[in-house]
């Protein structure tokens, strides 16, 4: 079955789903409730922050190629190392070089999109590297088998019964429902892991290029504790993470935890300049940083979607779309969900495949309203829908259809015609022609509005 | 051509072709509606901000104060279950919790060296602090330093002994100030409250991977 297909039947199939959808709205109604008091209590204007973080965001990536060598200057002066990854392929080889120096030792992973757009894990798994997903949320999608649920709570599906179920079995806890357990549970599994790791992976939220600096943001402590328990630290960043001055954190970080997830800061921002340094008492002893493109310069070359790349991920999009409310994020099928995701997967490598999701859209525009760097996302859905008709019409049929189309409303006096032969012709094309679709044309009105503004003499 | 080449390539052909000034940088000061402005107000509003985000405060009012709030989190705990920073007022004060003379520790004691094993046995990791957030109520720690990455990241309790003075205003002044030292930190760490997870159901708990307690005791006053 094709992507679209699938996605037909499986949002069809979620939209009905009264258990889930109830999942979602919990979870989103909290988090709304804390975002709004977030942004009242700490902003001035919010917009005021938004607008300038677009600012900094438009620059870097208007100054893109010179920020990258500037950030990796930096930092391989201070000892790390940085690669390049054109695809997916060759960011997985990059981990799978280094964590093969470490035979049989496990891998902790943080929570990073990027990880799952490249498929990180799949490789490691093929390669017999034991990885470890540390994030609760993830490390409950991994045992489930499952892909993550919403770019920044994972396993947002999963009651608390079924993850104890997963625990159960895999962890061999006795059943429970608390929450507080779960998590204990898990932090002592994970505990082994942190200090057996040779290679902590992390993504990255922000990289500063006149620092030469990674920044991660996490709030269960993970991440740090990779850093600092393993012999490696890679990151894996993409290309358009970069920001020209560490003083933008002082902004960045904020507002990504405002957006994200209603916090004032997130708990642990952790700005990481280097591998271990001359006078560190502990930290890895050395650094990599795979700098991933991966379809983003196609992006990137793209002059009406270009802005796409300033995203932060923060998932408020996600959080206020109606159909992502209705549908779920296992529908979409892609790494990225809602509307940021049908805005930039059909660029990324693959994608062709995937414009379907950008009429999966009523167009409201509570993306748009709720995104941090002001990214016109419900406008570039129609960008999105404007190339997908153009390369239907390589073949001609949609072409043709427009024609007649045009030709009909393109004169009063010829829409009056077609109107009547639509009108009479309807119900047999509509019984032969859209006998087994669900969905048949509105039926057009009896009397046209001008012929009923003439008979009631309005003036 | 290698990677680097075609994609900075790919990104120097395709860059937009209006050129962009460089925004101004706006100031947290502006920005914020919280945004502390007088040294009183940095010191009640981060004691507010730090509570809030489930951190427990201490104010002491000299170093004998320190030392008995120390000894009352520690109590049942021995000196070998601590991971400590080998900062001679820690020191100092761990000798008198522990009534050892001359305000001196055994040298085995004191090895962040450890085994990450050993470390995890390790009950409270006790530092100073880099930095003091106001506005968001954060501790800020920097390394190298000599408390490392794992004291503050490996214990279940963290334990922080600072002063006042060290409170700064907001993330502006942090960044300003970390931008211009030279050398660099290898790591930044900004804590803002104890790890925490809501990844199940939504319902916050907190010491998901790192420490489930952040203890502050803050200095005031002049002496010492
Ligand atoms: S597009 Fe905007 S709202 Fe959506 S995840 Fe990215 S930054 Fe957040």
């Amino acid at each position: 079955m094709n992507p679209d297909a699938t996605f037909m039947r499986d949002a069809s199939r979620a939209a009905g789903d009264r258990t889930q959808q109830d999942k979602i709205r919990r979870a989103v109604s909290t988090y709304a409730a804390k975002v709004q008091h977030m942004k009242s209590s700490q902003f001035v204007k919010w917009s005021d922050g938004r607008d300038a973080a677009a600012a900094i965001k438009s620059f870097a990536l208007a100054r893109l190629p010179e920020l990258l060598e500037q950030f990796e200057a930096a930092i391989t002066a201070r000892g790390a190392e940085v690669r390049w990854a054109a695809d997916a392929a060759e960011a997985r080889n990059y981990v799978l070089d280094v964590v093969q120096r470490y035979h049989g030792r496990p891998v902790v992973k943080s929570k990073s999109m990027l990880t799952e757009e490249v498929d990180l894990r799949g490789a490691l798994d093929a390669a017999g590297i034991p990885v470890w997903e540390s994030d609760l949320g993830e490390f409950i999608v991994q045992l489930a088998g499952e892909k993550p649920y919403h770019i920044v709570t994972p396993a947002m599906h999963k009651t608390a019964a079924d993850v104890s179920a997963l625990f159960q079995q895999h962890l061999g806890i006795e059943p429970t429902d608390d929450p507080a357990e779960l998590t204990a549970a898990a932090r002592t599994f994970m505990r082994g892991k942190f200090v057996d790791a040779a290679v902590g992976i992390t993504g990255a939220n922000f990289i500063l290029a006149d620092a030469g600096a990674v920044s991660v943001t996490e709030n269960e402590g993970n991440a740090l504790l990779s850093m600092a328990c393993s012999n490696v630290h890679i990151v894996l960043v993409g290309i358009e993470k970069v920001l020209p001055l560490l003083t933008d954190l002082s902004l960045f970080l904020p507002l990504l935890a405002t957006s994200g997830s209603g916090q004032q800061l997130t708990c642990y921002n952790s700005v990481i300049f280097g591998p271990r340094q001359p006078g560190d008492v502990d930290g890895p002893d050395s650094l990599v940083v795979i700098l991933v493109d991966n379809g983003r310069s196609t992006l990137y070359a793209n002059d009406l979607i270009r802005e796409a790349l300033r995203c932060i991920r923060c998932g408020a999009c996600l959080n206020s779309c109606p159909v992502y409310r209705t549908i779920g994020g296992h529908a979409y099928n892609t790494t990225y969900q809602g509307p940021i995701g049908s805005v930039i997967t059909p660029h990324l490598p693959g994608g062709k495949e995937w414009a379907h999701l950008s009429s999966a859209s009523s167009l409201c525009g509570a993306c748009t309203a709720s995104c941090p760097v002001g990214i016109d996302l419900h406008h570039l859905l129609v960008v999105n829908r404007s190339i997908a008709v153009s390369r239907k019409n390589a073949d001609g049929r949609v072409a043709q259809l427009m024609n007649i189309w045009a030709y009909f409303f393109s004169s009063r006096r010829r829409l009056q015609w077609g109107r009547t032969i639509w009108l009479s012709l309807e119900r047999l094309v509509s019984g032969v022609v859209f006998r087994k679709g669900r969905y048949r044309p509105p039926r057009p009105a009896r009397k046209a509005f001008s012929e009923w503004w003439q008979e009631n003499d309005i003036s | 051509m290698t990677s680097r080449d075609t994609i900075l390539t790919r990104l120097r052909q395709s860059r937009p072709s209006t050129d962009v000034t460089p925004p101004l940088p706006i100031p947290d000061h502006t920005l914020f509606a919280d945004y502390p402005r007088t040294a009183a107000e940095h010191i009640t509003v981060f004691a507010d901000k730090f509570t809030a985000v489930g951190g427990e405060l201490f104010w002491a009012q000299s170093t004998e104060n320190v030392v008995d709030i120390v000894r009352a989190l520690v109590s049942g705990i021995a000196v070998s279950e601590l991971a400590f920073e080998p900062d001679p007022a820690i020191i100092a004060v761990l000798a008198a919790v522990y009534s050892y003379d001359d305000a001196k520790l055994p040298p085995e004691v004191a090895d962040l060296s450890m085994c990450n094993v050993e470390y995890a046995s390790c009950r409270v990791g006790i530092s100073t602090a880099y930095r003091l957030i106001a506005r968001s109520g954060s501790i800020v720690m920097a390394a190298p330093a000599r408390h490392g990455r794992r004291l503050y990241s490996v214990p279940p309790v963290h334990l922080v002994l600072a002063r006042a003075e060290q409170i700064i205003p907001s993330l502006d002044a942090l960044f300003a100030e970390v931008s211009n030292a030279r050398p660099l930190p290898s790591i930044l760490t900004v804590i803002t409250g104890s790890s925490r997870t809501s990844d199940i159901e939504k319902k916050l708990v907190l010491g998901a991977h790192g420490p489930k307690r952040i203890v502050l005791v803050c200095r005031v006053g002049e002496d010492g």
